[in-house]
């Protein structure tokens, strides 16, 4: 037999899965949600590389390692950079079921250490993708 | 980027690649094209550096034509948003400068420019997104030096959004706004560390941290943007000072 409670801890579980899947692929929720569920992601090959200051991220365009998203669309696909331990930086596209696809562009400086490469800025609801 | 020269670029979804380069941008080090939004109608929005470092906004059409934003009361530069510039009618948002007063505008598809002007008397005011209505979002500093967040409407009405308490000691900078007037930003707490928001029309906030997030100046939750399905995606700086992504999905 299933308790109240155990069915109202199941029935959440489904509700939870089922909205953050929804959410993932673009798929619509209420405007007025005010709970969230929160995913945190690293893309293969983004740095680990301590900075010796947070400073790296102060600006729009940030230049510490890792993994920085710059835009979504209605999708659900996101755009963003990263930084490798080498540093370089390379933009990825990843797609709502979280497949990531490298993005460099043929003639983009990727020098190790001189900080350069492709930085995706934007992306529109068919995937076209803009940066620098 | 190669030899420090910044071109702007276009991967259409089939992989196809196109260079974005303005002709009046500038060739040395640091000058160039910066694209910044690209819409669903294919319009690009940036602005470049010419060759004596003036700074202009640009709106490129599908088929590869240059128009240039100079904000018409602007006498030291014209900046595109970086994070959400351009909408679905090819209205273009950002700021411009006289001296080294900033303010925010934006540009009709018919070239019909409109300041922002959220707290006339502040020296700073930033535009960061317009929606496909037409509504801004966008930061001001304040007369105490802090910054408060806006909602501005095309009929005017606007919002204001500031964090209270520790969480919003030293500011509210809003940063981008989806087709509902959903904005997302961040209050930046007595140490520098930011926390993210998702404010609403009607002034509601809603503040989180995504996991990992550093508690150090800069350190925190960093929003960039937030789809029409609430979806907001963004970075952490840990305490070490590594980025990592993070996707909240409202439920």
């Amino acid at each position: 037999m299933i308790t109240p409670i155990r069915f109202v801890s199941w029935y959440s579980t489904l509700l939870l899965g089922l909205f953050t899947a929804l959410c993932l692929l673009g798929l619509s929720l209420t405007a007025s949600a005010q709970e969230y569920q929160i995913i945190a992601f690293d893309v293969p090959g983004a740095g680990t590389t301590s900075s010796a200051s947070a400073a790296c991220a102060n600006g729009f365009l940030t230049g510490c390692y890792g993994t920085t998203p710059m835009a979504n669309n209605n999708a659900g696909e996101i755009v963003g950079i990263y930084i490798t331990n080498e540093g370089v930086y390379y933009g990825f596209l990843r797609s709502p079921r979280g497949q990531v696809t490298k993005l460099s562009e043929p003639n983009a400086d990727t020098t190790p250490g001189d900080f350069n490469g492709t930085y995706p800025m934007s992306l529109n609801s068919s995937g076209a993708v803009t940066g620098l | 980027m190669t030899d420090e020269v910044v071109h702007g670029f276009i991967r259409e979804p089939n992989g196809n690649h196109i260079e974005v380069d303005d002709l009046a941008a500038g060739t040395a080090a640091f000058q160039g094209t910066r694209p910044s939004t690209i819409n669903d109608n294919g319009e690009v929005a940036g602005f470049y550096f010419d060759s004596s470092n003036g700074v202009h906004g640009f709106i490129r059409s599908r088929q590869g034509e240059f128009t240039t934003v100079d904000d018409p009361n602007a006498n030291n530069g014209t900046y595109i948003a970086l994070e959400q510039g351009l909408n679905a009618r090819g209205a273009v948002a950002g700021w411009y400068n006289v001296g080294f007063v900033s303010y925010g505008f934006v540009r009709e598809p018919n070239g019909k420019s409109i300041t922002i002007e959220p707290l006339v008397s502040s020296p700073f005011t930033l535009v960061g997104g317009i929606n496909a209505g037409g509504a801004v979002t966008g930061y001001f500093v304040t007369s105490t030096g802090s910054t408060s967040g806006y909602l501005q409407k095309p009929n005017g009405q606007t919002t204001f959004f500031n964090v209270s308490g520790p969480e919003g000691a030293l500011g509210t900078p809003a940063f981008t706004l989806n087709s509902r007037e959903e904005v997302t930003g961040i209050s930046v707490d007595a140490n520098g560390a930011n926390h993210g928001f998702i404010g609403f029309a009607n002034g509601y906030i809603k503040t989180f941290d995504a996991p990992q997030s550093g508690t150090g100046n800069f350190q925190g939750t960093r929003p960039t943007t937030i789809n029409d399905s609430g979806q907001v995606v963004g970075w952490v700086l840990d305490s070490n000072n590594v980025a990592h992504g993070f996707i909240l999905c409202p439920r």
